[in-house]
């Protein structure tokens, strides 16, 4: 207790204050000012102790801000509790001073809420006289001042760092028009220095063009509208103008007086940009080949909080929902019509974890025009949102399991064409021998009898290899110009014959059609399908058959381009998919045992494959069945057929020379013994190695070769090339059971070759040696034989 | 002497601050719209200003129980609430300094496909500014609250006034109010 302290006089009062006065006037640190007022007013009024504390109404909170005094923690304990009462009574709405016996306590206002509490207290019992208040309200008067002061020169300074820093440019404007302020935005955006903008008139930031745009709106703000934001040309220093969003708004006093307008001004080439690239990415969307549908989840814990943000037009499609009115709208409230992947779960966890998940291929739309498989994959985009994107792989899936069946087709057709070809052979030499051994039996009924049996089942056994290399597509093609629609016309006849009195048959030809086809071949196409189509119709009905011209565009089975179009509908019984999936595989028959091999339409999809054409069916159960085949339509005119020629004179081989190349050893001893009991010289050959080495040696004149037309090293027209260079008139006949290659085109035959299909009797091979022989030359002859 | 009239109307038509606030700023969006639109005619400018404020001024003269209705309006009490129309416009006629005022306030419920009243007007026979006020008539409403709903979302207010681009109102008027909007949004 300093008892021995004399309080100040009114004099010294008034001196200390206007010390204390001049000290803030030096624009003096607030803490300093706090520091020094405690110890003034603890000095001057003689007390124990005084204490600044800093409140805080809102929070109902004091905190110590600076003190003086000696003495006991119970003064610095009453001085709390004092302060904490004068903080009521300021809730309360009291601001007058509290006197106590002891202490006195004031408010300290600050900028617009109060800044703390003074209170000085003694432990003596004191009266505070007027002066004594007086004195503490001018200590606090001056912090006040102080505090503003302060407060003010921050604010302003916060104003300018946020003018200085902001990236539009804030330009003030005089209620005249003149420039006040221009910040460092400004002088980017316009090109121009903030002193020489300043004072000039702001109408000139407009373009020429516009220069009454800006007076109306000073004046419209000026009287307290708040303009914008605007997009609106402005002109730089040098003239260009820049694209601008334009805010104007008044700066209005406390007091409600409009002092000036500010001008906001953001440049809008970036925003441009990036609309643009916004533009585009939406672009990119609608035209990708491909759904894209993105959700966002509003609740990371809650899948059901998913909804639609966008999606593109190719969606729609996908789910079955015109997505784009559904904006917004929660995912369980989207009806998509998806069978597939609709599963907000997985979306979610997309969110949160930030990776793809890949849904594979999933079947959609199911019921809306078939089913239509996606690939599905959902990826993570930023905002809490994920997007799921469907490609479209319905007609990939078709394509493979077309593949996949023409694969099988393949393999089935190799391995049979194979088969026959070695069937063919062994048929050669059975019908061969029966053939020579005929004469030898003369005279013996019963033998010749079982001669014919052997006879008869050769030649069925050859019909099988025939159906089996078509389907194999290993038959030697003549391809020739047709017109299918004549070709229909004289097909008709055999048709109706075929299909009987029940059926009504109905052929149409809309245009003349050229095709490069076998026209036995293709008669044997109508006729297998025919007999197809009229074995489904066993109660009668409808059998339509139609050429067209067709442009094919886009289709997943045919090629672009031009084809002429052969259609053969019924309307029979028709077919399931599991019938119409395996239709084309031979042996797969579904009548009933003993009435079909199971060939006719293999032979029909093998002739169409060999011919370069394209074969495609349609059928339901009940509903008839309709094949369309496309053959490639030619720029040709169809060369009508010479005259059957005169018969061939018999004349004498006997002088002639025959070199015999057959890398089959029976078969090629079979012809050996042909040719030589017509009385013909035969040099045998296993390979076309040996023939040279043998016309090499041979000193006479080769008159005729015959050839297989495939054979190790050398093809049989490779050979025959060869000999006709030493000997020029030489005559070629080929013999084949199927041509190995047929469909690549690697061994053609010369187009006007002799040509003996395999297996053949005796006679139509000494029958085509004999008109080669005597043709002086060549033409297209065709002695495709069969053994009777 | 036409501020004061302009400050006396706008108490008039509400005491509560945050409303009053809220009307300067559907004034801001008209007339910005005009500039936007490229009016540049001051008194034509000041004239939308007005209008945009007091546009439903004829309001006073309809009984309060149809105006703070909460259910649907019957027929009769529709056709009366149209009157606040002419009852305005005639208001404005009187006082207002903008010949251009009156005009904007009796056309401000016409539709730009003539479907609208009182006179069934159509397209550019409807006074821009009327044009303007109804576009943003309309949006201030939608994103209030009224005695029978509670306000929508801004951006599904957008979306019922760009539904109406075309029938109700003027198409260049709704572009260049959602580009405002958008600004404002973004920014």
């Amino acid at each position: 207790m300093n008892t021995t302290a004399i309080q100040a006089g009114p004099r010294a009062l008034v001196s200390a204050i206007a010390d204390f006065g001049a000290l803030a006037n030096r624009d003096t640190d607030v803490r300093v000012l706090l520091d020094r007022a405690v110890q003034v007013v603890a000095a001057n009024l003689c007390i124990d102790c005084c204490h600044i504390y800093r409140a805080s109404l809102a929070m109902h909170e004091l905190e110590l801000a600076d003190g003086v005094g000696r003495g006991s923690a119970s003064i610095r304990c009453d001085a709390r509790r004092i302060a904490r009462e004068t903080l009521d009574r300021l809730e309360a709405g009291i601001t007058e001073p509290l006197r106590t016996d002891t202490a006195l306590s004031l408010v300290i206002d600050g900028d617009s809420s109060p800044f703390g509490i003074l209170v000085a207290c003694g432990t003596t019992r004191r009266t505070f006289t007027r002066p004594d208040e007086e004195f503490v309200r001018s200590v606090v008067g001056v912090l006040t001042d102080a505090i503003r002061r302060a407060h003010s020169v921050r604010d302003k300074a916060r104003f300018q760092a946020v003018v200085t820093s902001t990236g539009d440019a804030i330009i003030e404007v005089t209620k005249e028009g003149r420039i006040f302020n221009w910040n460092a935005a400004a002088e980017a955006l316009f090109e121009r220095p903030g002193h020489d903008a300043i004072g000039t008139s702001a109408a000139a930031l407009f373009p020429e063009s516009d220069a009454d745009a800006f007076f109306p709106m000073l004046a419209l703000v000026s009287r307290g509208t708040t303009l914008g934001p605007m997009e609106m040309d402005l002109r730089k220093t040098g003239g260009n103008t820049v694209e601008a969003l334009l805010r104007l708004s008044p700066i209005v006093l406390s007091d409600g007086r409009i002092t000036a307008v500010s001008m906001s001004v953001r440049d809008l080439r970036e925003k441009r940009l990036a609309d643009r690239a916004l533009r585009m990415h939406g672009d990119i969307l609608e035209n990708m080949p491909a759904a894209v549908i993105v959700w966002r989840l509003d609740d990371l814990e809650d899948p059901s909080s998913l909804r639609l943000v966008t999606a593109n037009r190719q969606a729609d499609a996908v789910v079955g929902v015109s997505l784009g009115e559904r904006i917004g709208e929660r995912f369980a409230d989207v009806p998509l019509e998806l069978s597939g992947p609709d599963d907000p779960i997985a979306y979610a966890t997309v969110v949160r974890t930030s990776e793809p998940i890949d849904f594979g291929e999933r079947s959609t739309g199911a019921g809306r025009g078939g089913v239509r498989w996606h690939q599905v994959r959902a990826f993570p985009l930023p905002d809490r949102s994920v997007g799921i994107v469907f490609h479209d792989v319905t007609d990939q899936r078709e394509l493979a399991t077309q593949l996949q069946h023409a694969q099988r087709l393949e393999v089935i057709g190799r391995l049979a064409g194979g088969v026959a070809h070695d069937f063919n052979n062994l048929l050669t030499i059975i019908n061969g021998y029966s053939e020579m051994l005929r004469p030898k039996i003369d005279g013996d009924a019963s033998a010749i009898e079982d001669l014919d049996e052997i006879e008869r089942a050769s030649h069925s056994a050859h019909q099988l290899t025939r159906q089996l290399l078509a389907f194999g597509r290993r038959q030697v093609l003549r391809p020739e110009p047709i017109d299918l629609r004549s070709f229909l016309g004289s097909s008709r006849r055999m048709l109706n014959r075929l299909i009987g009195e029940d059926i009504e048959l109905c052929v149409v030809g809309h245009d003349p059609v050229i095709v490069c086809a076998d026209a036995g071949q293709l008669e044997q196409v109508l006729l297998n399908l025919a007999v197809n189509a009229r074995d489904a119709m066993p109660a009668g009905g409808k059998l339509f058959v139609e050429s067209n011209l067709v442009e094919i565009g886009t289709d997943p089975v045919v090629p672009a381009g031009k084809y002429g179009m052969l259609t053969v509908s019924d309307t029979g019984l028709g077919m399931d998919a599991s019938t119409l999936a395996r239709a084309f595989e031979p042996f797969f028959t579904t009548k009933e045992v003993g009435r079909g091999t199971g060939l006719g339409l293999s032979t029909v999809h093998g002739i169409v494959k060999q011919s370069g054409g394209h074969i495609t069916v349609k059928s339901e159960p009940g509903e008839g069945s309709t094949f369309t085949i496309y053959l490639p339509a030619i720029d040709e005119t169809v060369i009508e057929p010479e005259p059957v020629t005169s018969p061939v004179r018999i004349c004498s081989m006997a002088s002639h020379t025959v070199l015999l190349v057959e890398d089959d050893e029976t078969v090629r001893f079979l012809v050996q013994k042909v040719l030589n009991r017509a009385g013909l010289t035969v040099l045998e050959a296993r390979d076309p190695d040996q023939a040279m080495r043998l016309a090499d040696r041979f000193t006479g004149s080769i008159d005729l070769l015959i050839t297989d037309v495939v054979m190790p090293r050398q093809s049989g027209s490779e050979l025959a090339a060869r000999l006709a260079m030493r000997f020029p008139a030489i005559k070629v006949i080929y013999m084949s059971g199927y041509m190995r290659e047929a469909c690549s085109g690697h061994c053609k035959l010369p187009p006007n070759a002799m040509f003996v299909q395999k297996p053949f009797v005796p006679a139509d091979l000494i029958d085509g040696v004999q008109r080669v022989l005597q043709a002086g030359t060549s033409r297209t002859n065709r002695t495709d034989q069969q053994p009777m | 002497m036409k501020t004061i009239s302009m400050d006396v109307l706008t108490a008039a038509i509400s005491s509560d601050p945050a409303t009053r606030e809220h009307m300067n700023r559907v004034r801001g969006y008209a007339v910005s719209l005009a500039l936007v639109l490229g009016v540049r005619n001051h008194s034509l400018l000041e004239a939308i200003d007005e209008a945009a404020l007091l546009h439903d001024i004829g309001k006073v003269a309809i009984p309060s129980h149809i105006l703070n209705k909460p259910d649907r309006l019957t027929t009769a009490e529709f056709e009366e609430m149209k009157r606040h129309v002419d009852v305005g416009a005639d208001m404005l006629a009187q006082f207002s300094l903008h010949a251009a005022v009156a005009p904007i306030v009796r056309a401000h419920h016409e539709n730009w496909d003539g479907t609208g009243y009182l006179r069934g007007l159509q397209r550019r026979t409807i006074p821009l500014g009327a044009r303007i006020v109804s576009v943003v008539d309309c949006f201030d409403a939608l994103t209030s609250d009224r005695p029978y709903r509670a306000r929508i979302p801004r951006e599904e207010a957008l979306q019922i006034v760009r539904s109406r681009q075309g029938t109700m109102y003027d198409p260049a008027v709704v572009d260049a109010f959602v580009r405002v909007y958008d600004m404002e949004t973004e920014s």
